[in-house]
């Protein structure tokens, strides 16, 4: 119970610091608006393409935006030496994972709701009352995003090269996470029946899982300094 | 110095078999294996191709074992042998990747299908890039080490999740469900199944003596790395030296 309280307090301290300056938040959000801004070219917006075309858009706008986020948070972290002050306070390494990636989630779901609205309205999606659904699926796809996230910011930010370490590991690895987000959004803008897409949805849920629990295994291999 | 000689001499014959067979797997590949009936000569790619695919694999196995027992360990031979095992294993996967599109246009009529088998390669080799990218741009060797320790086992995770998604994505789209089972192992003859067998031992030896190879190497920068930081370290005698 202790270390749930010292983890949600490093977590409001992150959150805190974000709220402050919003730099990671607005930066995310202002980015996956252009993403939408650029792709809107390439069709007509409000015809039949966006049903063809509309989740994988929107995922694209979802994935670089996050990859923007990961680096700017885990970036001022690393210039700040926020991790190396963290990792003298009793906290374990691998709490230190679960407290960072609650960080990630909170800030890219915040990001991603404002996507999906930014979307919904600048493509006309009709998503009906289907809305509560997407907002699942997006929010699966960002734990899962977070979950890897977490692990391989805090990695690319301590590589000479920095931000362009991290959509190079990071997307190949979220590619089945990607399939299935891409796939399920699709029928649900299309109002397809979910039931069919249930084999996507249990393999977010084991996507999440699965990396969530190797990156609270693997934190701390990466910590030692 | 002798264990290193007779280390060096048994690597020399191991490359000189891995030479005999590489041969002897270009001959039956051009002059034995039949011409495939449907497809022409072209399909003596798969001599070339399929045992590149399976040596990836193989070197893939390698390294998570490798990352495994470093982060056990912690001794810098396992991340020698994960190192070396990567960067060979990376240029079959190239050769996959580079022979499969060759194979595919006249075979296809397109050099690239989104095919599930295809996809989940492709995305398998792009995990090789970014490790080899990490290892290069990761810092100091014993950070790299760990980065890229857990890079390896997080992405040996995903290679069932891999598989499965594209099988059902590809699968929930039936119209590219074309070339499901590809060319290999459906009716080979015996004179093909033989040069597949040669092809697939050349493909490991060759592997295996690269792999010696490069273990030597990363042994070697190792030592010189060392040695250098040796010498550079500043010490009574440098300070108070000749000049």
């Amino acid at each position: 119970m202790n270390t749930w309280r010292a983890i949600l307090t490093v977590v409001g301290k992150d959150l805190r610091g974000e709220l402050r300056t919003k730099e990671a938040l607005t930066s995310t959000v202002v980015f996956a608006l252009l993403v939408l801004l650029v792709f809107n070219f390439g069709f007509e917006p409000g015809t039949r393409d966006v049903r063809l075309v509309g989740a994988g858009i929107l995922w694209s706008a979802l994935l670089f935006a996050a990859v923007l986020a990961m680096n700017r948070l885990l970036l001022n972290e690393r210039e700040g030496g926020g991790l190396e002050g963290l990792m003298l306070t009793p906290l374990s390494r691998a709490d230190l994972y679960v407290a960072k990636f609650i960080t990630l989630l909170c800030i890219l779901s915040l990001a991603g709701l404002v996507t999906v609205v930014l979307f919904i309205v600048l493509y006309n999606v009709p998503i009906g009352d289907r809305l509560p659904a997407l907002l699942a699926v997006v929010f699966a796809g960002t734990v899962g995003l977070s979950a890897l996230g977490t692990t391989f910011a805090t990695i690319a930010v301590r590589t000479r090269t920095r931000e362009v370490m991290l959509p190079l590991l990071l997307i190949p690895l979220s590619v089945p996470l990607l399939i299935a987000c891409v796939e399920s959004t699709a029928a649900i803008i299309a109002a397809r029946d979910l039931a069919d897409e249930a084999n996507w949805l249990r393999l977010m849920v084991a996507f999440d899982i699965v990396f969530l629990a190797l990156g609270y295994v693997t934190y701390p291999a990466i910590l030692e300094e | 110095m002798s264990t290193r000689s007779t280390r060096s001499d048994s690597l020399g014959s191991l490359a000189i078999v891995a030479f005999v067979v590489s041969a002897a797997a270009l001959g039956f590949t051009f002059l034995y294996a039949p011409t495939e009936r449907i497809e022409g000569d072209i399909q003596r790619m798969l001599y070339l191709h399929v045992p590149a695919a399976f040596t990836m694999y193989v070197s893939y196995a390698i390294v998570f074992f490798a990352s495994v027992m470093y982060l056990f360990r912690r001794e810098s031979r396992w991340d020698e042998l994960a190192a070396s095992s990567a960067e060979v294993g990376t240029v079959f996967a190239t050769m996959m990747i580079i022979t499969g599109p060759i194979w595919a246009k006249p075979v296809w009529g397109t050099y690239w299908m989104w095919d599930a088998r295809l996809t989940s390669a492709f995305v398998l080799w792009l995990i090789f890039i970014g490790y080899l990218m990490l290892r290069s741009y990761g810092g100091h060797a014993e950070q790299v080490a760990r980065y890229c320790a857990v890079l390896a086992i997080i992405g040996f995770a995903d290679i069932p999740i891999i598989h499965y998604s594209v099988r059902w994505w590809r699968t929930l789209h039936p119209d590219a469900k074309i070339l499901t089972e590809g060319s290999p192992g459906q009716g080979l003859q015996v004179s093909m199944l033989i040069t597949f067998a040669v092809a697939f031992a050349a493909a490991f030896v060759t592997f295996a003596v690269l792999l010696q190879l490069r273990l030597r190497l990363e042994r070697q920068q190792r030592r010189l790395d060392a040695l250098q930081r040796e010498i550079t370290r500043p010490s009574p005698v440098v300070l108070g030296g000749t000049n």
